[in-house]
Order: C-alpha cells, then sequence, then structure tokens
C-alpha cells in the first residue's frame, strides 16, 4: 500500500499534470468599478429581454455570415425593375386621436434592443435669476457639485411680460449626463438621495412621457440631501428645485419604469415579495 | 459608492462647526462673499496643464488606450451575442409552445403593465456591510387611506 503510494507520488513529481498558472483566457474583468453599470449587464439586461418580450414583434434574425458573393450574383442575375412611386392609401396613412402628433413605430424586438438608460438630464430653473442674475451662480455650483460635470446656462428663448422675462436672460442651468457620470448620480440618488426623501413613498406606477421616459422634480430641501452639498450646505446662498429625466432607450412607460426599478427606484404600489 | 458616501457625510457636529464657520449671510445680492467665492472657485481656477507625451511615452499611452478600447469592444460584442443567442432560444421555444400546448401557450404571453423589480433587490457591493440585511424583514401592510368625502 505504502509502496504503491509512494511510486504514484514519485510519478505526480516527474509528470506534472497541470500547471500552476494559466495561460487561458483574459479573467472577465470589471467594467472599472461602475457598480450600476455592471449590475445593469449582469443582472438586468437578461431579466428585461425576458420581462419586455413579446412574441407578435420578434424580429427575423440576422444573418451571420452573408454570403456576399451569391447575394450579389442574386442581385445582378435578377432584374432591375424601376421603382414606381404610388401614393399611399388613406389606410396607410397613419393617425393619432385628435391630431396629436405621432408617436414613433415600435421596432420588433431582438437580443439587442433591450431598453437601457441613454442619459439623465439634471435640470434647474432659477426663477430668481430674471431679478438678480447672481443667483444662477449658486444653482451652477450646486448642480456642477452633485453632477460632477460643468452645466450649462440656458437662456430666455422667448419673452414672457407676467413674469418679466426678456428674450436671452440666462433663467436656468442644465447637465447632460451620459456614460459613467450619470451611472454614478443615479447611484448617489438611489442610495442616499431617495431613501432620505421626507413623505415620499416613490413614483406613481403612471409615470414616464409615453415613449419610455420618467422624470422627477425635485424640493429645494432635495439638494440638501446630496453628499457633497450636506457638508458645505452653509456655502450655498440658495437651494433651488430641479428635476432629473431618466431618457431611457425603452419605447413604452411600462418597459421605462420596469428598467429604472431594475436600478432600485421606488415605484409606488409596486408589489413587495410576501415572506413565507 | 457606500464607502464615499459615509465619508461624505459630515457629523453633526462637524455640521454646526462649519455653520458656525460660515460668513453671515448678507441679504442684499452682490454684497454676499459667497457669491464671490462661488465665482472665484468656478471661473477663476488655474487651468490644469495636460501632461505632454512624447516619444515612447506617447506610444505606450495609445497602445493602452487602443488596448482597453478593444478589450471593451470585444466584451461589448460578447455580451450581445450572449443575449441574440439567448433571445433566439426563447423565441424557438414559445414557437415549440405553441404547437405543443394552447393553453400553455396564452398563459406564457399574458403581460402585465404594472410590473417592477421587486423592491428588496439588492444591487451587489464589493463591500457589503455585515448588518446590511434584516432577516426577520416583513414588509408594511399597505394602508388605503379612507376616501375623504
Amino acid at each position: 500500500m505504502a509502496l504503491r503510494l509512494l511510486a504514484q507520488r514519485s510519478l505526480a513529481r516527474a509528470a506534472p499534470s497541470h500547471r500552476l498558472f494559466s495561460t487561458g483566457a483574459v479573467v472577465a474583468s470589471s467594467h472599472g468599478l461602475n457598480r450600476l453599470k455592471e449590475h445593469y449587464h449582469n443582472i438586468v439586461a437578461e431579466d428585461l429581454m425576458v420581462l419586455t418580450y413579446d412574441h407578435t414583434k420578434v424580429s427575423p434574425p440576422t444573418l451571420k455570415n452573408a454570403d456576399l458573393e451569391a447575394l450579389l450574383n442574386n442581385a445582378i442575375s435578377e432584374k432591375v425593375e424601376e421603382p414606381v412611386v404610388v401614393a399611399p392609401k388613406v389606410e396607410e396613412v397613419r393617425k393619432r386621436k385628435g391630431g396629436k402628433p405621432l408617436k414613433p413605430i415600435q421596432p420588433l424586438k431582438n437580443g439587442s434592443n433591450i431598453p437601457t438608460l441613454d442619459k439623465i438630464t439634471v435640470h434647474a430653473m432659477v426663477k430668481d435669476a430674471i431679478h438678480q442674475k447672481n443667483h444662477i451662480l449658486s444653482a451652477f455650483m450646486a448642480l456642477q457639485s452633485i453632477t460632477a460635470t460643468k452645466p450649462e446656462v440656458i437662456f430666455a428663448k422667448t419673452s414672457v411680460a407676467n413674469w418679466k422675462l426678456r428674450e436671452g436672460m440666462p433663467i436656468g442651468v442644465k447637465v447632460t449626463l451620459r456614460g459613467k457620470e450619470m451611472y454614478q448620480f443615479l447611484d448617489k440618488l438611489v442610495e442616499i438621495v431617495l431613501p432620505r426623501l421626507k413623505e415620499w413613498h416613490g413614483l406613481p406606477m403612471t409615470s414616464g412621457d409615453g415613449n419610455g421616459n420618467i422624470g422627477i422634480g425635485f424640493p429645494p430641501s432635495a439638494l440638501a440631501l446630496f453628499p457633497e452639498i450636506e457638508g458645505s450646505f452653509d456655502m450655498y446662498p440658495k437651494m433651488t428645485g430641479f428635476d432629473v429625466v431618466f431618457n431611457t432607450t425603452a419605447n413604452t412607460n411600462a418597459e421605462g419604469r420596469l428598467l429604472l426599478s431594475g436600478f432600485n427606484v421606488p415605484f409606488k404600489g409596486a408589489k413587495t415579495q410576501t415572506k413565507k | 459608492m457606500s464607502l464615499f458616501a459615509r465619508t461624505g457625510r459630515l457629523s453633526l457636529s462637524r455640521q454646526q462647526l462649519l455653520r458656525a464657520a460660515a460668513p453671515a449671510p448678507v441679504t442684499g445680492g452682490s454684497g454676499d462673499q459667497r457669491l464671490e467665492i462661488i465665482r472665484r472657485v468656478l471661473f477663476e481656477q488655474p487651468t490644469r496643464e495636460t501632461p505632454n507625451l512624447e516619444g515612447e511615452a506617447l506610444q505606450q499611452h495609445e497602445t493602452i488606450e487602443r488596448a482597453w478600447k478593444l478589450h471593451q469592444n470585444q466584451e461589448r460584442e460578447r455580451r450581445n451575442r450572449e443575449l441574440e443567442k439567448k433571445f433566439r432560444k426563447m423565441s424557438a421555444a414559445m414557437n415549440e409552445l405553441e404547437k405543443t400546448s394552447d393553453r400553455l401557450f396564452k398563459a406564457a404571453i399574458v403581460k402585465s403593465r404594472h410590473i417592477t423589480f421587486p423592491r428588496e433587490m439588492k444591487i451587489p457591493t464589493e463591500t457589503p456591510s455585515p448588518q446590511g440585511w434584516n432577516h426577520d424583514y416583513t414588509p408594511p401592510v399597505e394602508v388605503v387611506p379612507a376616501k375623504n368625502s
């Protein structure tokens, strides 16, 4: 018995069956410490694909390796017909009740058009800036510190006599966030700001603009909840309310809400799992 | 992120200290010192010099940038391929189900407009709190407020 063991050992020493290190494919790395983006790609995307699946709207599979030569020969051999321009029939002209602007046609589903977050717009209109332009500075600084991006100043497009607003006056600030900054801002919003809002139970289940984009308005008090502002609250002469618009690539409100709830944005009336 | 939040949130005493140290708010707009500070911080900061790379250093930098882009591209393509494959399988399974059982197929295509991810879903972190999960949690019973009439 002992002999056999010894023999095995010596065999193992002579010809190692495996190497101590592997030279295989690189380990799938992170996205550069972007927590929400990783969460989306690892968990949410697949679930969204299943949950938004519609069997009546499946796009045909694309050609993986198109035989270009055969396609070309086919195209050359066939007679090229002159396209005949025919006015569309009345039934074919799309219309919406009440003459409202048309909504975009929903594309067919496939694996590559799963709803995703496109951009977040943070916008603040400062009414006091009408009387005193200085007031816009505070909002500018606040937005810059919470989003880590330089905002752009918005000038009035039209004059409004009732508000004493004239065309060309600076009236607001806006930040458009994409990519890394967008996910970082959303993370801050979801983990720190939204849970500490007083008397707010979540977005309504009917929110959305009809095409899958969702917006929230925040009171001036919410600005102080951001960790960047909280520490130097007294250095801001004026707190402003602001609104945040989530632009998604979803096509319906339901899909947009589903995507945002995947990022832990609370929705009112959403079902919670009952404990068994 | 959570670490950042923790450091970003100041203790109460520190907040009070800051509040005491902050200059008294001067009403009357242009005289406010804080606006002057904000203006100086925003617009009078010296522009940061970008490092000027030359020769081999530049080549190294560009190689790393290209490699990172290539890696990201490959990752994205891999993800897309995987999703597309799963989607096609799902579609095929639905076609099969349509042929097999009418009843099950009808149940499979039912959809709700009010569907959301569960609120309890936690986004994973690399540094989770040891006391972060309340195992005895029971969701609160929703109380529908009586309508005033």
